[in-house]
């Protein structure tokens, strides 16, 4: 399967990416993008399986890439690993299409909880 | 230390003024992060300041609508480069790395935060300073918390800015 994760810091994708090897899901082919411009971009060439975005990033934003790809039809499971876990963040996160929130800092068990059934 | 702060009223006699968020909240939050993603235990260091002197990294985020303000947090370029290492999982880094992880700690750290304040708000991506003997000012705002925070390397500082 393929993962985009997205994160305009790249000390946050790294961190990501490590804990989706230590949660199991390190198999996989992982890509990645800055911002969610970018993410667009590599979405609409790759068809990724799967799309881990952070909230605020200069360009596009996390929820602005999600309505995009609602709004263009494109129903990629996405998720959000975000510094913002409030009840309000994780209520518009739904709303917009996301299938889970992952409030940072996280844990290989708080991947595990969130990508089981998402990933097979 | 006192989660008020002391402000002048309008006759200059002192008020006391109760912040949102307590030091208790910003020490929790600030020891989540820093033992996921770093994993050192901190504890507040009340009465203490950080070192002007030597390099430093200071990132800032700001936070705007239910409630308007910063949360910037602070530390030597010696400890940045530490958690830097920690963070991307090895001991060659750069410059721009040890930036990026600042800003992604001040992320973590002011995102948390944002969530016990009042809300709807925004959160602005992290700025982020380097430098020696600098101070940042944040404009139209007055500083409610200035905490420094140790983990047996050198100190971070975390304060909280409201407008």
């Amino acid at each position: 399967m393929r993962i985009l994760v997205v994160d305009d810091s790249k000390a946050m994708r790294m961190i990501v990416i490590r804990t989706l090897r230590q949660a199991g899901h390190g198999g996989n082919d992982i890509e990645q993008a800055e911002n969610g411009r970018e993410a667009l971009e590599l979405i609409n060439a790759d068809a990724p399986d799967l799309v881990l975005s952070d909230w605020n990033m200069p360009e596009m934003n996390g929820i602005d890439l999600l309505r995009t790809l609602r709004s263009a039809g494109n129903e990629v499971p996405f998720g959000f690993v975000t510094s913002e876990g409030s009840p309000e963040m994780r209520e518009l996160a739904t709303s917009s299409g996301a299938l889970f929130l992952i409030a940072k800092p996280f844990d290989a068990d708080s991947f595990s909880e969130a990508l089981d059934g998402v990933l097979v | 230390m006192s989660s008020s702060q002391l402000s002048p009223s309008a006759n200059g006699s002192p008020v006391i003024v109760d912040p949102v968020v307590s030091v208790e909240d910003i020490v929790a939050v600030t020891q989540e992060v820093w033992s996921a993603l770093l994993g050192l235990d901190l504890e507040l260091e009340a009465g203490a300041s950080m070192d002007a002197s030597g390099p430093s990294i200071t990132g800032c985020v700001q936070i705007t609508g239910g409630w308007e303000g910063a949360v910037l947090l602070s530390c030597s370029e010696r400890f940045a480069r530490i958690a830097t290492e920690a963070m991307f999982g090895t001991d060659d880094v750069t410059d721009d790395d040890m930036i990026d992880a600042v800003g992604e700690l001040t992320n973590m750290v002011g995102g948390n935060v944002k969530s016990l304040l009042p809300g709807p708000s925004q959160l602005s991506v992290p700025s982020v300073a380097t430098g020696e003997r600098y101070v940042v000012h944040i404009p139209g705002t007055s500083q409610l918390h200035d905490l420094v925070l140790g983990c047996g390397q050198d100190p971070v500082s975390v304060s909280i800015w409201h407008s």
